[in-house]
């Protein structure tokens, strides 16, 4: 029997090979971040049935495959080879091969010559992440749906809409977008797929030609919303795109063979069990660190109380942004009355109408309302919906709240679930202001996303992070490069608490790199937005600025209260 | 009175429905919401056909619409077949000419409109920018392109469709300009590369179709006309026809320039009355271009501006060269000229309109801030993406934040782009940043005259965190290492800058390296360090003025010696037999080359080199065969292992044996066209001089090869000369163009030919030439059946870096056993 292991980015996989190249076993396991004690959990399972003594070849590949090979004294393969071995045994007259895997995306172009089936030329996807199945898993998770769902409801899709893929942002904009005005589920979901499909042709294959049989394997290949839309996009007839039986195996299978037919050894299971079981608890070395995070006092439970006793005249303002909605109530004299946060859940109306029900429930009965306000990215729709009297951007809302919380403020930090602004203002008026760009990481949603790949939540990632006596400095350009710094950190095993503390420090650094750059920051920051609520963002930006950073109370309904506070003005 | 709508609106039942309008090319899809009793509402359109907020439309001009109409529709003059705009020759009919609607077509299609048909052809230009278009080229063109680039070939696919003769696609190297009087006025890398990007995607013989892809020079006046004769005899046009055409081109193009200037007088009296006009500080075929620019001008228009094209002012009176004198872009000059009337005008605001990934302007655009210093500015950096929300919610903000200033801040004044010192000081340090090796050899040299040099520590995590903090998020690796770099020698507590003296070489070639020192220098100077800057100039073959000859002289032999150097530390170390042996011996060389020429100069070198050699020829070998990987692509970064992320290191671990592209190959090569251009001046003596100077060159590389000799193969010892390796890239990329790529395209066919197994290109992430030599390689890899890899760095850690060179020195394996047997 031979062995072959793959480790990817987000899974293990596992085969047990014979001499004729008959699959004896197989196991697909997703690593959660803890690739070595996947491994392990994987081979024991295996020796169950194939006990290691029977094991006459080990061979291991895929991206975390170098270490696991010199743990277990293994031959290493590279992917590439290795899934033209496997490919040579099972389907000797395909010439293309697709893979679509967690984070890596292959093409492989095949050829025969002298009688072997022959890598000729081949192309992963650069650097950009947006051609893989975690730019599929990370937009399920945004819509909330599992992936074995996305797969069933992609594939019903009709008239998929169009998405930009080459970027996971640009396709997390679009996604935004199309839900606000109201897009099915499924089509966008379909789009997804033709995005990925597309962005696979244009990005890794570059412009190569894909001739028949073309094979599509990985852990993406069990998608059948992919399935359509490879076919749509290369413009193959149904069953032209062959899936092979070993769908998600065909590396491991591969590095099994080219173990066994280098002749390797066996697996001294008890030595390498330890190396393993000692590796999976040691500590990264060679990872830059970066100082503790220590959080300043809490803001919280110091808010002045809101409501209102009598009979009063006021204002509303609502935020409608890409993440959650935000309405508040405030009296004549500017002063908050009420405020609802709400999720907004791709239903930008029903956000909104349920909020201000809750609103409603809360100061009604009580509130004459002079005026409604709306700001946030969902504006134009919601405005219509509520009958607002002032329409405003973000920007100039933000800053009129901050310039009613301080007048003296001179900087403001906004940073939400899928923007952020850095606002420059001298005497009350807006001088300067900045939004990320589309390729810039640093917002709240990015947060949520890789605290859900460290499995944990968003509170969790704070205590985490505060504890973390050294946190690891992850990369600070897109989100796409940071996750990938992210898994690679992971992958070496990197502590969580000191990965948490990176990711604070990451949005913090990402954002005075790629939305402030070298504009000034001024004396009196306010800090604003839901993700001023995270105390280690905070702890990281006091850290970095070396200066203190005012988190204001109501910090997550800023953009609602400006705009509330520009209604009053506009309505008086 | 509120118009609100009350608390209750959750109960009240709307229903939703999606449609796709088909009302135009962009194909959006509209979401209508209905309320019972009520009329519905829409959302979702780009063009505002639903909007009833974009009503207020039509008070102001729309002088977007108006240019085009002038540009291209040429007064109705042209026939509209789908889109497609048809203009009949004048005279007897030769054929069908394509133009696409693209790039810089934007500005010169009046130009060779009425040129080709004078000629006699029928000239069809290609649709609008719509969806679909953008969409399609998505799919064809090379994806690290920028936007405009990629559109420009689903132009060129809609022609095809068209069943065109010929198609129009000539490599545009540079551009008129009647008040500038630099040396070069470039187009944009990329622009100038077209033919040969559009020729690494379609194959136009195949098609039918011969493709006009002559270089063509607008700023030089008696190459222009020579050229644009030759193409018009070889569309079979008589001189007097030829006359005829080149008549009406120029009359053609005045007219449309009269035009739109007179557009923006009327413009001007407008804001002069009290509009608020906005200047889309821009390229045209990006601002300009409604599929392109995510509709701001008419965003603006509805939100009550006057947005105003850029060449619709009077670009051309602004002296633009005493304030940039490196400026070597002709986009560029125009986008600073109009910021110096943007800057002095009370009413005039700006919105910096650019594309990802845009080379110039990722320099440009720290030029724009200086001089506007405290008058608000926009930027927009748009792509493919479309969500327009965004954009408008970054236009209101911007009018809104206008809106409130009481009265328009005008920035100071103008600071000139700095300028660089051109001798050297005996008085300063000068700091080098670390390339590579050769470094130690122009530091020894310059000890040699006199001069304390001291080359900076190699670039580290610091350096890059340091300089991308100074970036703008667009420039290239080297330059934001570089930066880093010196940012962490001004804070050295050592550090002196009215001592000391920074040294960075440039190039007034098309790309982004001429603006390194002048870009730092400005960053350093907003860090309140002012420091002066040596900036040597390749355009002069790095001539300076005080060293003369022998200097130069002395550090080619250096820089030369390196390079020998590093072929023999390549040849022996994946061989040696004790690890380190032949890296200690290395660094001993190094460190020896570097005293000999600070000592003794050329002589000195030349003595310790025999010992070197025979030293490396002690080291004990392992036998063994490995494949032969030649390294070319963009110069630090091939050089510079901190950049490389240990490039070579990592290719002997896999099992490769390395050559790179030697550092001297670029001054040859600076030399070579040095040659040319005085040739094409008729700058007789300095023609000579130069001649003179190569052929001390050629004597002093064969004078270093022969004290290498027996430690290096002859194949090894001696490279090609320049011309012999511009004439491998041409059939792939034109000498027309100036700069690297048809020393990396050549330089690969040159190991090719001599029986390397893999050819590895590098580049900084979004370089310009670097792409276009990534776009050629697929033809060169085909032509030559060698493995060949385009590897993109950008200083993160490169998760598939290893698994793409196992792979490729897997194929290299092959293609050595092959070559074997």
């Amino acid at each position: 029997m031979w062995l072959g292991i793959d480790v990817g980015s987000l899974t293990v996989k596992v085969a047990v090979v014979d001499g004729r190249g008959q699959v004896e076993a197989g196991i697909y396991r997703p690593s959660h971040g803890a690739p070595l004690r996947t491994v392990l959990s994987a081979l024991e399972e295996i020796f169950k049935e194939f006990p290691p003594e029977r094991i006459e070849a080990t061979g291991v590949t895929g991206s975390g495959g170098r270490l696991i090979g010199e743990l277990l004294c293994a031959s290493y393969v590279n992917e590439l080879v290795g899934q033209t071995r496997a490919v040579e045994l099972y389907h000797p007259e395909a010439r293309t091969v697709i893979e679509i895997g967690g984070q890596d995306s292959k093409l492989l172009v095949l050829e025969q010559r002298d009688g072997r089936l022959v890598l000729v030329d081949f192309a992963l996807n650069t650097q950009c992440a947006a051609g893989t199945g975690s730019f599929l898993e990370q937009q399920a998770a945004r819509l909330g749906i599992s992936i074995e769902e996305f797969s069933e409801l992609a594939a019903r899709a009709k008239d998929p809409p169009y998405i930009a893929g080459r970027c996971a942002v640009f396709a997390k904009s679009d996604i935004v977008h199309l839900q606000q005005v109201g897009t099915p589920l499924l089509e966008i979901l379909g789009g997804l797929c033709m995005a990925l499909a597309r962005n696979f042709c244009s990005d890794v294959a570059q412009g190569r030609p894909f001739r028949k049989p073309i094979l599509f394997q990985g852990g993406v290949s069990k998608n059948q919303g992919m399935v359509h839309a490879l076919e749509a996009v290369l413009g193959l007839r149904p069953g032209e795109l062959v899936i092979p039986e070993h769908q998600v195996l065909m590396p491991a299978i591969g590095a099994a063979l080219i173990a066994g037919e280098r002749a390797g050894d066996g697996i001294r299971w008890e030595d390498a069990r330890e190396r393993l079981l000692q590796a999976a608890s040691q500590e990264e070395s060679g990872v830059t660190r970066l100082g503790r995070l220590v959080a300043g006092e809490a803001s919280s439970g110091r808010d002045p109380p809101l409501g209102l006793k009598g009979q009063t005249r006021g204002f509303l303002g609502i935020d409608v942004g890409s993440i959650s909605t935000k309405v508040v109530a405030i009296d004549a004299e500017g002063r908050l009355l009420a405020k609802v946060y709400l999720r907004t859940r791709a239903d930008p109306l029903g956000a909104t109408g349920k909020s201000l029900r809750i609103l409603g429930e809360k100061v009604g009965r009580k509130l004459d309302v002079q005026g409604v306000g709306v700001t946030g990215s969902g504006r134009e729709l919601v405005a219509r919906y509520v009958g607002a009297d002032v329409v405003k951007n973000e920007i100039t809302t933000q800053a009129r709240a901050a310039a009613a919380i301080d007048p003296e403020v001179d900087t403001v930090f906004e940073i939400g679930g899928q923007d952020s602004k850095y606002i420059r203002i001298e005497d009350g008026i807006v001088v300067d202001f900045t939004l990320n760009k589309a390729c810039a990481a640093g917002t709240g949603s990015f947060l949520e996303e890789q605290a859900a790949r460290l499995g944990i939540s968003v509170e969790g990632l704070v205590e985490l992070a505060l504890s973390s006596p050294r946190p690891v400095r992850l990369g600070e350009r897109c989100t796409v490069f940071m996750e990938s710094d992210l898994i690679h950190h992971q992958q070496r095993g990197a502590a969580k608490e000191d990965l948490a503390a990176g990711l604070a420090y990451s949005i913090a650094i990402n954002y005075l790199n790629r939305v402030v750059g070298d504009k000034p920051i001024g004396k009196r920051i306010l800090f604003q937005g839901g993700v001023a609520g995270n105390r280690a963002v905070v702890a990281a930006f006091e850290r970095l600025l070396e200066r203190r950073i005012t988190v204001p109370p109501h910090f997550e309904v800023t953009g609602a209260l400006g705009v509330a506070l520009i209604t009053r003005e506009v309505m008086r | 009175m509120t118009k609100f709508k009350g608390f209750d609106l959750s109960e009240r039942p709307y229903e939703t429905r999606n449609f796709t309008c088909r009302g135009c090319p962009n194909v959006c899809r509209i979401t209508e919401v209905r309320f019972r009793g009520e009329p519905p509402f829409y959302y979702g359109s780009r063009c505002g056909r639903f909007d009833e907020r974009l009503e207020e439309e039509g008070k102001l001009p729309d002088l977007f619409r108006r240019r085009s109409e002038i540009i291209f529709d040429r007064d109705g003059e042209g026939v509209s077949l789908e889109g497609t705009l048809c203009f009949v020759p004048h005279g007897r009919p030769r054929g069908r000419i394509g133009i696409p609607r693209a790039l810089l077509m934007w500005e010169l299609f009046p130009f060779f409109c009425e040129f080709f048909r004078t000629l006699g052809y029928e000239v069809v230009l290609s649709p609008e920018t719509s969806q679909e278009l953008v969409r399609a080229s998505l799919a064809a063109a090379p994806p690290a392109a920028c936007l405009p680039a990629k559109v420009a070939c689903g132009h060129v696919a809609a022609l095809l469709d068209e069943g065109v003769d010929i198609l129009f696609i000539p490599a545009l190297i540079d551009a008129a300009h009647p008040n500038t009087r630099t040396k070069t006025n470039y187009n944009c890398p990329l622009v100038q590369a077209q033919p040969y990007i559009l020729a690494s995607r379609f194959d136009f013989p195949s098609l039918g179709v011969e493709a006009i892809t002559v270089p063509l020079h607008f700023y030089q006046e008696e190459l222009i006309r020579r050229e644009l004769i030759s193409l018009a005899r070889r569309l079979g046009g008589s001189p007097r026809q030829t006359e005829r055409a080149l008549e009406a081109a120029r009359g053609a193009e005045k007219t449309a320039r009269d035009r739109l200037l007179a557009m923006g007088r009327e413009a001007l009296e407008l804001v002069a009355d009290g509009e608020t006009g906005i200047v889309i500080l821009s390229r045209l075929y990006n601002g300009c271009d409604w599929g392109l620019n995510l509709g701001v001008p008419e965003k603006l228009l509805a939100l009550g501006a006057l947005p105003i094209p850029i060449d619709c002012l009077p670009w051309e009176e602004v002296e633009v060269d005493p304030l940039y004198p490196f400026m070597q872009w002709h986009a560029g000059k125009r986008i600073l000229a109009i910021t110096e009337i943007v800057r002095k005008s009370d009413n005039l605001w700006a919105v910096y309109l650019t594309h990802f990934g845009c080379g110039p302007d990722s320099f440009i655009v720290h030029y724009v801030r200086e001089a506007l210093r405290g008058k608000p500015f926009l930027t927009l950096e748009l792509d493919e993406h479309s969500a327009d929300a965004g954009i408008l919610t970054r236009l209101e903000a911007y009018l809104d934040s206008i809106a409130l200033l009481t009265r328009s801040p005008r920035s100071p004044g103008a600071r000139p782009m700095p300028r660089p010192r051109a001798d050297f000081d005996r008085e300063k340090t000068i700091y080098l940043p670390y390339m590579a090796d050769h470094n130690y050899a122009l530091t020894g040299a310059l000890a040699h005259f006199g001069y304390r040099a001291e080359t900076l520590p190699p670039p580290d995590e610091e350096s890059l965190s340091l300089g991308r903090k100074h970036a703008t998020g667009g420039e290239c690796l080297p330059f934001i290492l570089t930066t880093g770099d010196f940012l962490k020698l001004v804070r050295r507590p050592d550090f002196d800058p009215a001592r000391s003296c920074l040294f960075m070489a440039t190039s007034t070639g098309p790309c982004r390296f001429c603006h390194y020192f002048a870009a730092q220098k400005m960053i350093l100077k907003r860090l309140g360090c002012d420091v002066d800057f040596i900036a040597l100039e390749a355009y002069d073959a790095y001539t300076i003025k005080d060293l003369g000859t022998a200097f130069r002289r002395a550090a080619w032999y250096g820089i030369a010696a390196v390079d020998l150097l590093h072929k023999l530390l390549w040849r022996t170390r994946p061989y040696e037999v004790r690890p380190g042996e032949t890296e200690t011996l290395y660094r001993e060389a190094l460190k020896r080359i570097e005293a000999a020429l600070a000592r003794d100069g050329i002589k000195g070198l030349l003595a310790i080199l025999p010992g070197i050699v025979e030293r490396f020829l002690r080291v004990e070998r392992r036998g063994g065969e490995r494949p032969l990987i030649g390294i070319v692509g963009e110069i630090y970064v091939r050089a510079n292992p901190f950049s490389n992320a240990g490039l070579v290191e990592l290719i002997e671990e896999l099992g490769g044996e390395v050559r790179i592209a030697p550092v001297g190959e670029w001054l040859s090569y600076t030399i070579y066209k040095k040659l040319g251009d005085t040739r094409m001046r008729g700058e007789w003596l300095a023609h000579i001089k130069t001649r003179l100077e190569r052929l001390v060159l050629r004597h002093d590389e064969h004078r270093l090869a022969r004290a290498f000799t027996g430690g290096l193969p002859p194949w090894d010892l001696e490279e090609p000369p320049t011309q012999e390796v511009v004439s491998h890239s041409e059939p792939y990329i034109s000498e027309a163009y100036r700069g690297e790529p048809v020393l990396t395209v050549g330089k690969a066919i040159d190991y090719a030919l001599k029986g390397f197994d893999g050819i590895v290109n590098v580049m900084p992430f979004s370089c310009m030439p670097g792409t276009m030599v990534a776009t050629a390689s697929s033809r060169v890899k085909r032509d030559y059946g060698i493995p060949w890899i385009n590897l993109t760095f950008d200083g993160q850690k490169q998760a598939h870096l290893r698994t793409r060179l196992e792979a490729f020195l897997h194929q290299a394996e092959l293609h050595r056993r092959a070559r074997s047997s």
